[in-house]
């Protein structure tokens, strides 16, 4: 994906449903992932991993383990890909 | 689910019988056993019987039930689940399966998540939500199953399966290097001195190249002789073993610097989830895996790794996305004593 593309938050929902194993509609903005879609803290984890490899960003430890919810995912990584 | 539904008596004839005919290759002795089966819906129960053999070797001094040993409970229901669908007059319990030209096949673990340990002696009960039976493949054979695993403190794992008519493999895969170039030949360090998996449970023989932390290939032959319910060659390897041993190369890949081979000291690496593993054909016992690992991401405590393994450049199983979380041992200490367990269903 080139660096100038924005990021698409509905495709963003879509992975994320779909590395949480949810359905998207269960994927609200501000949906918190380990305490309102009962993830494990590993699975939210490995939700940014997929993240990064999907936008080719890379992400600090301290920032994968902030992003809480498709907001604050969305947040990050538009920040990220326009700094590129 | 309700009302519970006894499962009905096995049929007479060959497969209900089970008589005289080997059962399923299993890294477990013991059976679920089936209690509720209707359509689109199974329910089993497992008691993990403080001698399942499998717990001698993982682990050593701190017995635990192997998560993919959790996936072996819902894999054997699922069979049995869906050679009811089928109508091939197959066998309603787990435990009188045997391998058949009409028992549906594994293909993919598509997703699995490990949310609790399982000890000696825990009842373990498994629903499963089956769909797409008798559509997608030409003998109906096949499905996709979604199990949940609950344990006496709550949820221990969370399962999605495909399963595909027998026969139907995706043949064999692109074989060859999962990678160009292989890593720096290892030397010097066995499995054992890296891993704290012991027999039967340690299923990895050798490191052949690594550059630690980053890639390894690693080789397995799959004996036979370390499953509880070994059968004959024509019977193929569990899947599950074969991912097992995988996640053993991997696990030697992220340790190789820093060897933990007791796991009652250091850091003890937990089977976080699994995403889309798909077994692209089948091991027979005897042959010799290759497997190759390469690591996604490495954080402080958690690593998620990807590959592949092979038979003779056959690929026999590709791995999307592994995590492992590498933990105190002290968190996984066993609580106190288990509720009383509820009566069974």
């Amino acid at each position: 994906m080139p660096n100038s593309t924005l990021i698409d938050k509905e495709e963003l929902r879509t992975t994320v449903a779909e590395v949480l194993d949810v359905e998207v509609d269960e994927v609200g903005d501000e949906t918190r992932f380990i305490e309102d879609l009962e993830v494990d803290s590993l699975m939210a984890l490995e939700v940014m991993v997929v993240l990064e490899k999907k936008y080719h960003v890379k992400l600090d430890e301290s920032e994968l383990k902030e992003v809480t919810c498709l907001n604050a995912a969305y947040g990050l990584l538009t920040g990220k890909v326009r700094a590129a | 689910m309700s009302p519970i539904v006894q499962a009905p008596a096995p049929p007479a004839g060959p497969l209900g019988s089970a008589g005289g005919l080997a059962g399923l290759p299993s890294p477990l002795r013991g059976r679920p056993r089936l209690t509720a089966l209707e359509a689109g819906r199974a329910r089993s129960t497992y008691v993990v019987a403080p001698d399942e053999p499998v717990l001698a070797g993982h682990y050593p001094g701190f017995p635990i039930f192997p998560g993919v040993c959790l996936v072996e409970c819902a894999h054997l229901t699922a069979r049995a689940a869906l050679a009811a669908a089928a109508g091939t007059g197959g066998p309603a319990q787990p435990a009188e399966l045997a391998e058949s030209a009409e028992l549906a096949e594994l293909a993919e673990l598509a997703s699995a998540r490990f949310l609790g340990p399982v000890f000696p002696g825990d009842r373990v009960d498994a629903e499963l939500a089956i769909t797409g039976t008798g559509t997608e493949t030409e003998t109906g054979a096949g499905g996709r199953v979604a199990a949940t695993l609950s344990g006496p403190r709550g949820e221990v794992a969370r399962l999605r399966m495909v399963y595909r008519e027998p026969g139907a493999g995706a043949g064999p895969g692109p074989g060859g290097g999962y990678w160009a170039g292989d890593p720096p030949p290892a030397g010097g360090r066995a499995p054992r001195d890296l891993l704290p998996h012991r027999p039967p449970m340690l299923l990895l023989d050798a490191v052949t190249a690594v550059e630690p932390g980053q890639r390894i290939v690693a080789t397995w032959t799959a004996r036979g002789e370390e499953l509880a319910s070994p059968a004959g060659p024509s019977a193929a390897y569990p899947p599950v073993l074969v991912l097992e041993s995988w996640c053993q190369a991997a696990g030697a890949m992220v340790t190789w610097d820093q060897p933990n081979p007791d796991v009652t000291a250091g850091a003890v690496m937990l089977f976080g989830g699994v995403s889309a593993a798909a077994f692209t054909g089948p091991v027979y016992a005897g042959e010799r895996l290759e497997h190759r690992v390469t690591l996604t991401r490495a954080l402080t405590d958690t690593v998620i790794v990807e590959g592949a393994a092979a038979v003779g450049g056959r690929t026999v199983l590709t791995v999307g996305r592994v995590t492992m979380a590498l933990r105190p041992a002290g968190t996984l200490a066993r609580p106190g004593p288990a509720p009383a367990p509820e009566p069974a269903p």
